[in-house]
């Protein structure tokens, strides 16, 4: 491996991991909730692959995957208040929509004029919605599964750097799936879920309007959420084995996804 | 006998068409406006690529004009716009990626704009070109050196004129500040642009 690739490594999984368990592991110590641990593990993985890899933090950001830091920290602040003092589901789904809706039109605004489909704006902010309806759900092998294949999706046919940026959030993810093994079920607590699905909401939709990362790959990976379902019913009071099955079947879009793109990118060899 | 003088004469006409045909530089004279043509002017830069060699792009769909007063050289002024869209690697994959968010982000700054604030240019057609260089949604002040190559007429009417202009930028000054340890920061570029008076 050249000089290039090991430092790419390093910041794509080495520090985004290091600094994802050094906090989860001070969080330990430090007592605190675990939840609050676990979206506290999750920004700062994500927070050092961001430094590493682009590192600007310009207020209002210059281009849409700067308002990725920015999104993380309102994420992190509304949605540990609602750890600790359990909103209402109707205030956490009205909440979740509008910060759904504002960051869609953060990541369009600099194509507002050029490049805008209300189509799929609209769509952009129910598949935004789902996306975190979905983690929050029930935090499963599925997100960290996505996470990787939108990071080979978006390196293959968009933007390396999205790519990295993707990859650093699935290291980060993987960190977390091992820290709480062997428990099957277990949840990122809402600020978690939420910080995840502003760092992967953020780099699929930059990925889509300012790279052109592949569409149809991309909205294949949304199908391993239905791994976790479908095992539950498979195997219905057995959730060690529901855990590897969800496991199996969430693989499986997510594996054909980055099948396709990587057989394309092959065949135009650099 | 005949025949050698028909050789001999056929030989005599190809050479005297030959210095007819000549290329040779005009240097008449340069004042004027002149509207960029984008089919005799190109914008291209080189960078460093994995410390071991560098790389050409080129933009192919330059616009803008030049104004060149010889009497008033404080009035002389240049504008160029470059579409981002028509950049040239010579390979479909890296033109991709230099257009999307790692580099130029050509969706959300389709173009490249140069406005000159100075021309500086001796008798001799050398000189220098300061002015604001916008890119990837920067501005930032850029000094080239600038050379005439001619001006003079064209075979269909017209009177043209034709400069290049040099310089080196360091692309992390315009916010591009992605895998600078696998391309390098330094880009060199130059603009070759002929214009047709207006």
């Amino acid at each position: 491996m050249g000089p290039l690739l090991l430092s790419m490594a390093g910041e794509t999984v080495l520090w985004p991991s290091a600094a994802a368990l050094s906090v989860f592991l001070a969080s330990y110590f430090l007592r605190l909730p675990a939840q609050l641990a676990s979206a506290l593990s999750i920004a700062a993985g994500f927070f050092t692959a961001y430094d590493q890899i682009y590192g600007v933090y310009s207020f209002p950001p210059s281009e849409a995957q700067g308002w990725i830091p920015f999104l993380i920290v309102l994420n992190l602040v509304i949605f540990s208040i609602d750890d600790r003092f359990e909103f209402s589901s109707r205030i956490r789904l009205s909440i979740q929509a509008i910060i759904s809706a504002a960051s869609v039109l953060l990541i369009y605004l600099p194509v507002l004029r050029t490049g805008f489909s209300m189509p799929a704006f609209l769509s952009s902010i129910a598949l935004w919605l789902g996306l975190w309806i979905a983690i929050e759900a029930r935090y499963s092998p599925a997100l960290f599964l996505i996470a990787s294949g939108n990071a080979v999706v978006a390196a293959t046919t968009g933007s390396t750097m999205l790519g990295q940026m993707g990859g650093a959030l699935a290291a980060v993810l993987g960190i977390h799936l091992v820290l709480n093994l062997p428990k099957t079920r277990f949840s990122l607590g809402h600020a978690g879920s939420a910080v995840s699905a502003s760092i992967l909401g953020s780099l699929m939709l930059t990925g889509h309007v300012y790279a052109e990362t592949a569409s149809i790959p991309s909205l294949m990976l949304f199908l391993a959420f239905f791994g976790p379902i479908a095992a539950k019913k498979l195997i219905p009071g057995r959730p060690v084995l529901q855990f590897f099955a969800a496991s199996l079947i969430s693989l499986i879009p997510v594996a054909i996804a980055s099948v396709i793109v990587t057989r394309s990118y092959l065949s135009q060899e650099y | 006998m005949k025949k050698a003088l028909f050789f001999l004469a056929v030989a005599a006409l190809q050479g005297g068409l030959a210095q007819a045909d000549a290329y040779k530089v005009q240097n008449g004279d340069p004042s004027g406006t002149f509207k960029i043509d984008p089919l005799h002017s190109v914008a291209q830069f080189w960078v460093g690529h994995m410390g071991v060699s560098e790389f050409p792009g080129r933009f192919d769909a330059i616009s803008g004009s030049f104004t060149v007063d010889a009497t008033h050289p404080a009035s002389d002024k240049v504008s160029v716009e470059v579409p981002m869209e028509s950049l040239d690697t010579n390979f479909e994959k890296r033109n991709k990626d230099l257009l999307g968010p790692d580099f130029f982000n050509a969706k959300q700054f389709p173009k490249m704009t140069f406005a000159s604030t100075s021309v500086k240019l001796d008798s001799s057609g050398q000189g220098e070109l300061v002015g604001k260089l916008t890119l990837h949604g920067v501005t930032k002040e850029v000094k080239f050196s600038l050379q005439r190559i001619g001006a003079g007429p064209d075979p269909w009417g017209g009177y043209r004129s034709g400069y290049v202009a040099k310089t080196v930028i360091h692309r992390s000054d315009f916010g591009m500040n992605y895998m600078l340890n696998g391309i390098a920061d330094e880009v060199r570029i130059q603009l070759n642009v002929e214009g047709k008076r207006q």
